[in-house]
C-alpha cells in the first residue's frame, strides 16, 4: 500500500502528528511554537521543503534530492515500500 | 482493524473488493474544494480532507498516525514520492551502478553521494528536464564540492579523466593510494580552474582551448589554472601548449607528474 498527500493537504498531514507552520514558515510542535521539528541530520524544515514522514522515530523528511537518495537507501519493501 | 476496513467504517463505503489489491493500493490526501469526501477510481483512494466534520478528522488522523507508527507505511508528499520511484530507476541501472562500484572505496563516501546523485541529475537534463533545483539541492547539502562533482560528472569527467588517471596511476610500480587522493582531491576542489587535455584535441585546438580559459579566468579576475593530462600523446600535447603560451605567464609553471599523468599550474 502506498499513501501519499498532495501540497493541499500538508497541514491535514501535519496536524496528524500535532506539528503546524510557525510564522517563519517552519515546522513546530503544535503544542510549543518555539519548539522546531528537525530532520534526522538535526536540520529545521520549512512548510515548502517538507516532503513527508517516514516510520522509525516518526522522521520527517525533505523534499530533496539528498533526501530522497538515502530514502531509496533505507526504505525496504517491509516498510510497505516497493524497491 | 486495517486501514482499508478503518476508512470503510468511517465512509460507510464498501471497499471490500480493494482488500484483493492490498498491495497496489493507493491512497491519496487531497484538500479540494468540493463536498465528495472520498473518491475512489481503481486501486486510488483519494480523501478529501476539506469537507471532512470533526469526528471524521479525528478518526482519518489517527488512521494516518497508525500507518506511519504502526504500519510502517512511509507518508510521503506526491513530488517526493514520485523523485524517489524515479531516482530508484536511474540509480538501479548500469551507469549509475557501474560508476559507483568502481569508485566505492576509491573516494570519500560523501562524494559517492554527491555522485549518485549527479547521475541522476544527468539523466533528468538528458531527457529535457529541469535540473536548477535538483543541483541546488546538491550544493545545500555538500556544498561547492558537490555542485563540482555534479559539473565534473556532467561534462563526463569522471570516465574520461578520473577513472583513467587511476587506471593509469594503479599501474605504476610505486603507487600509493595517496597519490591517487591528492591528484582527484586537486580536480574535485579546484574543477572550475581545470583544463582537461584528451586525445581527440589537435595541437592547436589543445593550445585554443587553453587559451580561452586563461581568457575567461582573467574576466573573473581568476590568475591560474591547472592543466590535467593523462597518456604520452596528451603530456607532449601539453609540453606544446606551455611552448605556446609561456609567454603569458606570470610565474613559471608547476609541473607535477606521475608515470603519464600531469598537472600543470600555470599562473597568469
Amino acid at each position: 500500500m502506498q499513501i501519499t498527500f498532495d501540497k493541499s493537504a500538508k497541514s491535514f498531514i501535519l496536524e496528524s502528528f500535532d506539528k503546524t507552520t510557525n510564522k517563519e514558515g517552519y515546522l513546530v510542535e503544535k503544542g510549543n511554537l518555539k519548539q522546531r521539528v528537525l530532520t534526522q541530520n538535526g536540520q529545521d524544515i520549512t512548510e515548502e521543503e517538507f516532503g513527508g514522514i517516514i516510520p522509525g522515530s516518526t522522521i520527517f523528511v525533505k523534499n530533496d534530492l539528498p533526501t530522497v537518495m538515502e530514502l531509496s537507501d533505507h526504505l525496504k519493501p517491509s516498510d510497505g515500500h516497493s524497491r | 482493524m486495517d486501514i482499508l476496513g478503518n476508512l470503510q467504517s468511517i465512509f460507510k463505503i464498501d471497499l471490500s473488493g480493494l482488500k484483493k489489491l492490498q498491495t497496489k493500493v493507493q491512497i491519496i490526501f487531497q484538500a479540494f474544494s468540493n463536498n465528495k469526501k472520498i473518491v475512489i477510481k481503481g486501486p486510488i483512494i483519494i480523501i478529501n480532507t476539506n469537507p471532512l466534520d470533526k469526528n471524521e478528522i479525528i478518526r482519518v488522523q489517527g488512521i494516518i498516525r497508525d500507518a506511519v507508527d504502526k504500519d510502517r507505511i512511509p507518508l510521503l508528499q506526491d513530488d517526493t514520492q514520485k523523485l524517489l520511484e524515479d531516482f530508484k530507476h536511474v540509480d538501479s541501472e548500469s551507469v549509475s551502478q557501474n560508476l559507483t562500484a568502481y569508485f566505492k572505496g576509491k573516494i570519500p563516501a560523501t562524494d559517492i553521494e554527491a555522485l549518485r546523485q549527479s547521475i541522476y541529475v544527468k539523466a533528468v537534463s538528458d531527457r529535457g528536464g529541469d535540473i536548477q533545483k535538483l543541483k541546488r539541492d546538491i550544493t545545500a547539502r555538500y556544498g561547492n564540492r558537490g555542485k563540482n562533482i555534479c559539473n565534473l560528472y556532467s561534462a563526463g569527467y569522471f570516465t574520461s579523466q578520473i577513472q583513467p588517471m587511476y587506471e593509469e596511476m594503479i599501474s605504476q610500480p610505486d603507487f600509493s593510494p595517496s597519490d591517487f587522493n591528492t591528484a582527484y582531491e586537486m580536480i574535485v576542489i579546484e574543477s572550475p580552474y581545470a583544463v582537461f587535455i584528451n586525445r581527440e584535441m589537435a595541437n592547436e585546438s589543445a593550445v585554443k582551448e587553453v587559451r580561452d580559459r586563461i581568457d575567461t579566468a582573467k574576466k573573473y579576475g581568476i590568475r591560474y589554472l591547472n592543466i590535467h593530462g593523462i597518456g604520452e600523446a596528451n603530456v607532449d600535447k601539453i609540453v606544446f601548449i606551455l611552448e605556446k603560451l609561456r609567454s603569458d605567464f606570470s610565474l613559471p609553471e608547476e609541473i607535477k607528474r606521475q608515470g603519464n599523468v600531469i598537472v600543470v599550474k600555470i599562473q597568469f
